[in-house]
């Protein structure tokens, strides 16, 4: 047996031992472990499977194990994915420290950096949130203005970022701010790493149309950053966001992926909802041909997306895959939103909870909230000049 | 799931690329055209020299039994320089009707005659201006162990050179069969049809045909499963032809943003052509992941073939559609003109829409296998 196989069964056995029969289904937004100061869980089993995956590392299979991390290679993570896959095993714990953070970490953060914040991130004890966009910096991220002056052993932050998620439960902050205003945009611009609780921070969360209000507007007031907090040096925070962005757009296109096929999927939905003819097919044929565009959709982009993982895999990545994976599935998931308000009618706009069940309300709440999908982490648009800049080498003006 | 290629695989399309764009591009189908021929005869040789009409065969029969994955990325290269050629109808889907079929003598007699390239072979389904087998009047009567076959087919590609046709018929009972007829048995009679792609079509009338006992590859209540089998593969098959007309189209296209200027200015700079673009490319990579897919299923015979092969001509076909209406918006008046392969793309685009079934059948019956 090779060691690659060896590792396999090992994996598959642990998994199985391991893994809590109800860790083992479809989780839903509200089944996310909470990480940071607020740690939460939202039952027993998921903290038992959270705490035994975290004591191997496997929160973060790929990080070192000096940090904290399962420091496996990718042959054997590919093999764990696969293992976790075929098990139904859910991920112990979905976090931008671990998902979008720690790769840039790793990637561009010094010795100290890495020492005092990555291990944190695999044991789930720091909550981390993004401050990219300002009021007057969107799709235009690098003409953003928050100050950052120098003053020897700290900065002096003023400033404000706005659509940062969850930043009234967050710990730390990593923020691109502006430390020189007299060179080209992108040429000034320093990636820093800022505790909450530093005085001069204030909170504000922005109230949605969907009801929600995990963004929120984060407002810096003569706020003391230590110098050793810049990531990569002093403005080069532009090569640390960009590398950074893809592991968000990845994350934002995988997220789109994940929560497809809910209880009340778009199928059963109009069965509900509309009824079904004598021959048994869905009444209405206009929908049905789009709830099947939608499925054949879905299909496509997961087929896709498992192709370009394959293909990385076999050392023939594809560099345009990831840049359309985005635009591709935050469409589509609207698509989806849509078709289920229609299929819904009335039912799919409920706001109060007298008369709507749960999946109704969800159904209301997605249609709203889900249109922030193709706006954050670089807007549709943004993506398609992307694609057509760097996939198809057009020019620019 | 296979979505990343074998290396002999990769070797297989790399060697097809060059052969095609090298022998057979898309001036040879103008050629053609002009001179109202089918298929290159010399050429056709050359390509069963390289052992293309033989991949579907298998090495009992002379064959190579390379796998249907293989003929389908030869499709692809097709698709791309427009090359006319028996190599879907006989090589893929005619060595498949013998190989799923029931006949012994059947397979002994024609696949190694497929494999060398000599016989040619097509499948005549429809009937109608729409394809569905589910409409099938073609009537099979019981006689002397085989079958008596009345019945006309339409739109039978390669129908005017065929050696043989693999028709499928309803017996006394309703039940579908699929027969091997003689293309040259009394009772056969062809007329040609022309479509706006300039490839040969045939009207096909079959009237009291003796069929043998031998010449019967499905009978029975296998005999759906079979010619459902048989179809997917056909139908996957004009989706690689499409994929790569598509691939072709969009790249000259993109070509051609980066040389047109207007208004002083390269047209590839204007961010409303850019963005139409990157949203074909992205519909493109999608279809390749789709594609590869259900040629896998093709190969392994896999139980969601019917489910994969729906799915791969629907976004097939609405995905060359797209990028060939694109190519022409961006070409502007000179993508009308004969003298550009736009327009050639354009058309056979169209005729392999059709071919075994446009989207809406196909999401029709999406919808159905999914159970809705």
């Amino acid at each position: 047996m090779s060691n690659l196989d060896q590792f396999r069964a090992e994996t598959r056995e642990w998994l199985d031992s391991n893994c809590p029969a109800s860790m083992r289904t479809v989780g839903r937004r509200e089944d996310m472990v909470v990480p940071g100061r607020n740690q939460t869980f939202p039952g027993e089993d998921a903290k038992i499977w959270f705490e035994r995956m975290r004591d191997k590392g496997w929160t973060c299979p790929e990080y070192p194990v000096e940090y904290g991390g399962g420091g496996l290679d990718v042959a054997q993570a590919k093999v764990l994915r696969e293992e976790m896959f075929a098990l139904r095993c859910r991920a112990p714990l979905t976090d931008i420290g671990i998902a979008m953070l720690g790769p840039a970490l790793l990637e561009f953060g010094n010795d100290e950096q890495k020492a005092e914040h990555i291990p944190k991130i695999v044991r789930g004890e720091v909550r981390w949130c993004q401050g990219y966009s300002e009021p007057g910096a969107g799709s235009d991220l690098a003409g953003l203005q928050c100050r950052a002056e120098d003053k020897g052993d700290h900065f002096l932050v003023n400033g404000t970022k706005i659509w940062t998620s969850f930043a009234t439960e967050s710990d730390w902050i990593f923020c691109l701010v502006r430390t020189d205003p007299d060179v080209p945009k992108h040429d000034g611009i320093s990636f820093l790493l800022i505790d909450m609780q530093t005085p001069g921070i204030t909170v504000t969360p922005i109230q949605l149309i969907s009801g929600d209000s995990e963004f929120c507007q984060v407002f810096f007031e003569d706020v003391k950053v230590p110098a050793g907090n810049v990531v990569c040096g002093v403005n080069k925070g532009w090569t640390v966001a960009k590398g950074l962005l893809k592991h968000e757009r990845k994350m934002i296109a995988e997220l789109s992926q994940d929560f497809i096929g809910g209880k009340l999927s778009l199928r059963n939905a109009a069965a509900e909802y509309l009824g079904n003819n004598a021959e048994g097919k869905l009444k209405e044929p206009g929908l049905r041909a789009a709830i099947t565009n939608h499925e054949m959709n879905m299909r496509a982009i997961g087929l896709t997306a498992h192709r370009s993982h394959l293909e990385g895999l076999a050392g023939q990545l594809d560099p345009r895959i990831p840049m359309i994976m985005k635009y591709v599935s935050t469409t589509e998931f609207q698509a989806k939103d849509e078709l289920m308000a229609e299929l819904l009618g009335y039912r799919g706009l409920g706001w109060g909870d007298n008369y709507f069940d749960e999946e109704e309300l969800k159904a209301s709440r997605s249609l709203m909230f889900n249109k922030s999908l193709t706006i954050a982490g670089g807007t549709n648009e943004v993506q398609l000049n992307i694609i057509a800049k760097r996939a198809l080498n057009l020019p620019s003006h | 799931m296979a979505l990343v290629l074998t290396e002999d695989q990769q070797m297989l399309k790399e060697a097809a690329k060059g052969f095609i764009s090298e022998t057979a591009p898309v001036d040879e189908f103008r050629r053609l055209r002009d001179a109202n021929e089918a298929y290159d005869a010399e050429l056709w040789q050359q390509m069963a020299e390289l052992g293309w009409s033989a991949i579907a065969v298998p090495e009992a029969y002379d064959g190579l039994d390379f796998g249907l994955t293989g003929l389908g990325l030869i499709a692809v290269e097709a698709g791309r320089q427009l090359l006319a050629s028996p190599l879907q109808t006989t090589a893929a889907i005619g060595a498949s009707a013998l190989v799923l079929g029931k006949s012994e003598s059947a397979r002994k007699r024609l696949l190694p005659q497929i494999a060398t390239g000599e016989t040619f072979v097509t499948l005549a389904v429809d009937e109608n201006n729409h394809h569905d087998p589910l409409y099938t009047t073609a009537k099979a009567v019981s006689a002397d162990g085989g079958y008596t076959l009345d019945g006309s087919k339409v739109f039978v590609p390669e129908g005017n050179y065929a050696d043989f046709f693999v028709v499928v018929a309803r017996d006394e009972a309703e039940r579908f069969v699929m027969l091997l007829v003689d293309a040259s048995a009394p009772g056969v009679t062809k007329e040609a049809v022309q479509l706006i792609d300039s490839r040969d079509y045939a009207n096909v009338q079959f009237s009291g045909i003796s069929v043998s006992a031998d010449d019967v590859l499905a009978s029975g209540d296998e005999a759906e499963a079979i010619v459902q089998t048989l179809v997917d593969i056909a139908t996957i098959m004009a989706a690689c032809e499409l994929y790569g007309i598509a691939q072709k189209a969009f790249e000259q296209t993109v070509q051609y943003l980066t040389e047109r200027e207007q208004f002083g200015q390269i047209i590839g700079t204007f961010q409303a052509l850019q963005h139409r673009v990157a949203h074909a490319f992205a519909q493109l990579q999608l279809l390749k992941s789709v594609v590869l897919d259900a040629l896998d299923a093709a190969e392994k015979n896999r139980p969601d073939l019917a489910m994969a092969a729906s799915h791969v001509k629907a976004l097939a076909n609405d995905t060359a559609q797209l990028i060939t209406n694109e190519a022409i918006q961006m070409h502007g008046g000179i993508g009308l003109t004969d003298e550009l392969d736009i327009g050639l793309y354009f058309k056979r685009v169209r005729t392999l829409r059709n071919a075994y079934g446009l989207s809406s059948y196909h999401r029709r019956r999406f919808a159905r296998l999914s159970g809705y």
